[in-house]
């Protein structure tokens, strides 16, 4: 934004910049998009570049006059999260699995060790469908536009999830 | 499928049914125990898995973004250079009035590089156009806004200085607003401002000293917001004479402003403080008369950047912090650092925390996301009691809670309700609550009548709500409060005495059962 744009703004004709916008996301979603790609990748440097890339892509878009969302941001930061996985690991994104690489030190909760140890022993698709609803908050019909599936698969995905961590949950307590 | 089948499908997204939907779950809910166990699993089932979302991402990410989308600086929100520029441009057009007692300081750190409001928003200097509210008529609002309706000029020992631009708050609506400062010792305020540390407030009073804002709609000459977050509550800003010239002592390093006391098993008294730096939350323990024993930092690792909230000491005299990063840490009563855990929340707002004889910490969340979260020794979680309470404390052998202006008395084993009582009379906001070895309860008070502050009040209740006592913290009566005391947390003894920790005059006050100051330190 140079000057004279500046001086051209007034009142309810302003348009708030891509930078502006850029910021509002990065205080909504930075911190829950790399929570989930750590998460899904498992590797701390990973996972940032790939929330990184993210929101380069959408401050790409935003410069484009293109409208961004959080699922959007989710999308694309676990397309980039794959191809590290394939790049690193020559696997496809049907093997994609939820994993952390969990210190049990100083400073580490207990009980997220229990949590993730749990997650483990879900299937991949139904951890990221369980993850992505509780602990990101999304609706099933985002969670099944970004996982590519149709929602009421979604639906029996997630109640079958939950059913099994409560099973272990028990089981683990 | 069954109808349980179907049930559990429905209640495994039930934050996201329709009402529809919702009410064929409640009355299935109403007459089947196996579902509503299921239910409460469910519900359970997000607080542990939200703990996974508990992740500080490195800030290499937020400023590569920022810098490519050309923004200069990553917190707080400020201007690209070219806005700077412009401003300094506005500033010499429109002009900057002072008061009569001090010389104008030129725009600083706040609306020199950029200005963050209240809300989060951002300020970008603009031009006015027709129609707007005049810059008279701003002050002339802002100083009735302040100082009161029967003001007309700014008082001698406050300046002043004006600024026109586009106002877009954390709700991203972009409005052309004026913005009044008032800067200078004359302005004496209590409340939500920037952040500042009471030591350095109470020992050595900032040359400038404090500033605050208001902001008026351009258009429609409406007020918006003001920096103080009082006046509009009824709590005029107060003006005093500018202070006389006094030798400015230097601080002590062990000298706090306390947030949260407790009593260990000896009788001593355990505080936790914001020392004089930044961040440095320190841990003391004082003899009754208020020697100062020992003190350790109350993060010794330097990972948790956290502000403390609370301080709970338990059976064997170790004491456990707790931060609003969600971090509870557990120290020997020597300092040494036993473990730290992060307490699972929604929103991350830990209000305090009180600890068992056995070592069981009780933690509430002061959000609407409810459950105490019950923390078993050795730092793992327990249990999630519900209930939505800001303050707990134990009297007895059960938990008080409070929230807003009410009490509630739960069995700590199940977390059932045993009584459930509201302070009377008038309007009491509870600041904090300390239980009694008999059962019956204290609370700090915040006291109002409609909007007006009346000041602090300790009053002593039955577990069954029946007042025993109420008196005024002596030193918060009238307007001593706007000289900066600032009570946030209680505790009592065993033969009734109480102690008061009094951020905002870095001391804590012993008072007997019936109110008599008998020291402070």
């Amino acid at each position: 934004m140079d000057a004279g744009e500046i001086a051209r703004l007034s009142g309810r004709e302003i348009r708030v910049s891509a930078g502006v916008e850029i910021e509002q996301l990065l205080d909504r979603y930075e911190r829950p998009l790399y929570a989930y790609l750590l998460t899904l990748l498992g590797d701390p440097d990973t996972a940032r570049d790939c929330t990184q890339d993210a929101f380069l892509r959408a401050l790409e878009q935003l410069r484009r006059g293109k409208e961004i969302n959080g699922g959007w941001l989710y999308t694309v930061g676990r397309n980039r999260a794959i191809d590290h996985l394939r790049d690193r690991r020559r696997v496809g994104p049907e093997d994609v699995t939820l994993e952390m690489d969990l210190e049990a030190g100083q400073g580490e909760p207990f009980h997220l060790t229990a949590v993730r140890r749990i997650l483990d022993r879900l299937s991949p698709d139904d951890r990221e469908a369980l993850y992505l609803f509780s602990v990101d908050g999304f609706r099933t019909d985002e969670i099944a536009a970004m996982l590519g599936i149709q929602p009421g698969a979604l639906r029996v995905r997630l109640s079958r999830a939950r059913q099994r961590f409560r099973a272990l949950y028990e089981e683990e307590s | 499928m069954n109808g349980h089948d179907s049930i559990t499908d429905l209640l495994a997204r039930r934050r996201e049914l329709t009402p529809d939907d919702e009410a064929v779950l409640r009355d299935h809910l109403a007459g089947c125990a196996d579902c509503r166990r299921t239910a409460a699993d469910f519900a359970a089932q997000d607080d542990v898995l939200r703990l996974l979302g508990d992740v500080i991402p490195p800030d290499t990410i937020r400023r590569s973004v920022l810098r490519a989308a050309g923004r200069r600086r990553v917190r707080p929100l400020v201007w690209p250079v070219v806005v700077v520029a412009a401003i300094v441009a506005v500033l010499g057009g429109y002009g900057i009035v002072a008061g009569g007692g001090l010389p104008w300081v030129p725009p600083d750190r706040h609306l020199g590089q950029g200005y963050s409001g209240p809300g989060g928003g951002i300020f970008i200097p603009a031009t006015p156009t027709a129609g707007d509210m005049s810059r008279d008529d701003a002050i002339a609002a802002a100083v009735h806004h302040f100082f009161g309706p029967q003001a007309r000029t700014v008082p001698a020992n406050v300046s002043m200085a004006t600024f026109l631009g586009i106002y877009t708050d954390s709700l991203f609506k972009p409005r052309l607003v004026w913005i009044v400062r008032f800067q200078g010792p004359g302005i004496v305020i209590v409340g939500d401002g920037p952040p500042r540390s009471p030591v350095d407030t109470l020992r050595c009073p900032p040359a400038v000293g404090h500033e605050e804002m208001v902001f008026f709609d351009a258009h429609s000459g409406a007020f918006v917001e003001d920096t103080s977050g009082l006046v509009p509550q009824g709590l005029p800003m107060t003006v005093t004479p500018a202070p006389a010239p006094t030798p400015c002592p230097t601080p002590a390093p062990t000298d706090i402003a306390p947030f949260s006391l407790a009593l260990a098993p000896n009788g001593d008294i355990v505080e936790v403080g914001e020392g004089i730096r930044f961040l440095d939350y320190q841990i003391q323990e004082r003899t009754p008369d208020g020697m100062l024993l020992r003190h350790w930092s109350a993060d010794p690792t330097s990972r948790l950047q956290q502000q403390v909230t609370g301080i709970g000491v338990d059976g064997r005299g170790d004491v456990y912090v707790l931060g609003n990063n969600q971090h509870l840490l557990k120290f020997t009563a020597g300092g040494r650092l036993i473990w730290s855990t992060s307490v699972p929340t929604s929103y991350g707002s830990l209000t305090n925390v009180v600890v068992a004889r056995d070592g069981t910490a009780y933690i509430p969340e002061g959000t609407p996301h409810p459950g105490i979260r019950v923390i078993a020794p050795d730092g793992r979680l327990r249990a999630v009691l519900p209930g939505w309470y800001e303050h707990v404390a134990l009297a007895g052998s059960v938990l008080v809670a409070s929230r807003a202006g009410t009490v509630t008395v739960i069995a700590p084993a199940t977390g059932s309700t045993i009584h459930r009582w509201h302070v009377e009379p008038g309007e009491g906001y509870i600041q904090g609550v300390a239980g009694a070895a008999g059962g019956t309860v204290w609370l700090l008070e915040q006291r109002f009548s409609r909007s007006a502050f009346l000041g602090y009040e300790i009053a002593h209740f039955t577990a069954a709500g029946q007042l025993l006592t109420r008196w005024h913290l002596p030193t918060v009566t009238g307007t001593a409060e706007v000289q900066g005391s600032e009570p946030k947390d209680l505790a009592v003894d065993r033969t009734g005495r109480i102690y008061v920790a009094d951020y905002g005059r870095a001391q804590i006050m012993v008072f007997s059962a019936g109110g008599r100051l008998l020291r402070r330190w």
